[in-house]
């Protein structure tokens, strides 16, 4: 597996009021490779969306490096690119749409990128096939729900080619029959078209279904690892201000009285095998 | 006192092809001192239900009362009236518009009238209240936060209103464990000892749970299920289910638990309590 994110040291301060300093990232090194799944969880201000700005170079660092593929963010020659290969989708499902109709809302970053309408067409509908939303081509997107607004927002990143989806909270707004929409569909477009995935989230139940989690305080990283090594550390993430998937709290509490559960147990289908063998 | 609707309709895009009764002939009255929770699947209505409840929206037809008045009458009772509705809307940055988070919070209570010494102590309090160092955000632009922290400040600024009902919408979409906990937890302690009565829209079927007296359930614009969270958890799964709307993680835990033979009482909303239950199951054998 090549690696397809690559950040050395950086570091980003944004310039607040009245000249002054707030760091966001502090010394950051992470490797994501291709077709990597990434979990990103952290307090309210620990730094991820200033990340996840980072990744198609919304910003560039104040020092060190973001490499994308093998492109600094720095140079201005591979903004194109970099933007083309790394798609976002933001919280907001509302404030994402840019078209009166589905399948122009989708059509409109490859159009700006001068993709030929014949072209432009097939990759709509493979796109659109793609987040399970080909029966709503020519709905008009502000009806939809949040979820379905969401699955519409990726199409619109598959639909530019890209091969890197970054998600900045897109379950956030969502109730859990969307959320749940919206992570079966990207997963499913990991394993089948091995697209590599940044995730934030706060939900932790959601970032167990990652490949890695990476844990950031205070802009750093400060845990990193598979969902079962970092889940099982119940104290450590409460301390960190973070919670555990249910099962992960329910089996700690059967440990602390006393029962023989094993350590890393972090979904329900786990601990009821654990508990009722 | 209490704040009443009476067969009250909203239509959206009244007339036109596009026409949406998003809630139909709702019968409702939250007491003072109630607090209570509002669940449904997206859509249902829960956002245009609320929006009814400080006058934000007008009914298309029906009336809806504060306090025995009518708020769509004119003059300045029915504003007071309204005005003691504190509402906290599902996005957060449709609710910041001042240059700096001081500001923002202070623009309520001024408003309103407050003395400026008594302004400076309620955004102390309410900053506080979210979790937000004053000192390191009351100069922040409220533009150039992170999603959680503007969450935060809108929640503030309405807490700085002291409202006589506190409205929320979805207020834990975007905050981190911590601070859901935090802020969920200010909101019961203030109910507790003020009996502010507080109405809470959320997706999180556990915090509803744990701290709703009353539950509401919206479908398809109507209200679907009114009474105990426990009882409707329990006793009304199916119609739950029916109306999109999930039933807690941990009593799916607890049922699959039940359904492996374990006799429990699944009827709970705390994992401590829970695995209790679960332990002591196991150790009857
Ligand atoms: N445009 C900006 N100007 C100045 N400071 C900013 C700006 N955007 C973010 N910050 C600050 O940078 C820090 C990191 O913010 P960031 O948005 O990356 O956090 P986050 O981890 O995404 O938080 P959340 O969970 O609340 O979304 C915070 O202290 C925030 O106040
Ligand atoms: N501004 C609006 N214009 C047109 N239709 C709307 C508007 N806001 C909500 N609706 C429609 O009204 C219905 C109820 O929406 P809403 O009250 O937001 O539900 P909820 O908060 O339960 O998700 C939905 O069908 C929605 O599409
Ligand atoms: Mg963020
Ligand atoms: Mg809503």
């Amino acid at each position: 597996m090549g690696e397809f994110i690559t950040v050395k040291d950086m570091c980003h301060t944004y310039l607040a009021h009245e000249g002054e300093e707030v760091q966001a990232l502090d010394h950051i090194n992470i490797a994501i490779g291709k077709g990597e799944f990434v979990a990103i969880i952290g307090t309210n201000g620990s730094g991820k969306s200033t990340l996840a700005k980072h990744l198609n170079a919304l910003l560039i660092p104040s020092s060190g490096q973001c490499l994308i593929d093998g492109m600094d963010t720095k140079d201005q020659e591979n903004l194109w690119e970099i933007r083309q290969s790394v798609g976002m989708v933001f919280q907001n499902p509302d404030n994402q749409i840019v078209a009166t109709l589905v399948e122009e809302d989708v059509a409109f970053g490859p159009e700006n990128l001068g993709v030929p309408p014949k072209e432009i067409r097939n990759r709509v509908t493979e796109a659109l096939k793609d987040v399970g939303m080909e029966d709503y081509r020519q709905h008009s997107p502000h009806l939809l729900s949040g979820g379905q607004k969401q699955r519409v927002a990726i199409a619109g990143v598959l639909a530019m080619r890209s091969n890197c989806l970054v998600l900045d909270e897109p379950t956030a707004m969502l109730d859990p029959q969307g959320r749940q929409e919206v992570l079966s569909t990207v997963l499913r477009l990991h394993r089948e078209q091995n697209i590599t995935v940044v995730y934030i989230t706060h939900f932790m139940e959601e970032a167990v279904a990652a490949d890695r989690v990476i844990v950031m305080e205070q802009g750093k990283v400060v845990m990193e690892g598979v969902p079962k090594t970092v889940f099982s550390q119940v104290n450590r993430l409460k301390e960190l201000g973070l919670d555990v998937p249910v099962a992960a709290e329910f089996a700690y509490r059967l440990r602390q009285l006393t029962m023989k559960i094993p350590e890393d147990i972090i979904t329900d289908t786990e601990l009821v095998v654990a508990v009722c063998p | 006192m209490s704040i009443r609707l009476q067969d009250v309709t909203y239509i959206y895009m009244s007339k036109t092809p596009y026409e949406k009764a998003a809630i139909k002939k709702i019968d409702l009255e939250i007491k003072q001192g109630e607090f209570v929770g509002i669940i449904g699947h997206t859509g249902s209505g829960k956002s245009t239900l609320v929006q009814h409840l400080n006058g934000l929206l007008k009914p298309s037809s029906g009336m809806v009362h504060i306090d025995g008045q009518n708020i769509h009458e004119k003059g300045e009772t029915a504003r007071n009236a309204k005005r003691s509705v504190g509402m906290v809307f599902q996005y957060p940055e449709h609710q910041l518009f001042e240059e700096s988070v001081y500001e923002d919070i202070a623009f309520g209570p001024r408003n309103l009238g407050v003395k400026e010494k008594e302004i400076e102590t309620r955004v102390k309090k309410a900053l506080d209240f979210v979790g937000l160092d004053f000192e390191k955000f009351a100069k922040r632009t409220p533009f150039q936060l992170s999603g959680g922290q503007m969450r935060r400040v809108a929640i503030a600024g309405v807490v700085a209103l002291d409202p006589k009902y506190l409205v929320l919408d979805e207020p834990s979409a975007g905050l981190d464990p911590r601070g859901r906990d935090e802020i969920f937890g200010q909101i019961m302690n203030l109910h507790q000892a003020t009996g502010i009565t507080v109405v809470l829209v959320s997706h999180n079927m556990e915090d509803v749970a744990r701290m709703a007296n009353r539950l509401i359930v919206m479908n398809k614009g109507e209200i679907l299920l009114d009474g105990k969270p426990k009882d409707i958890f329990c006793n009304h799964q199916a119609q739950l289910k029916e109306a999109g709307v999930d039933v807690p993680p941990l009593t799916l835990l607890m049922n699959q638990f039940k359904q492996r033979g374990l006799e429990i009482d699944s009827a709970v909303v705390d994992i401590a309590t829970a695995a209790q239950n679960v332990y002591k199951a196991v150790r009857r054998g």
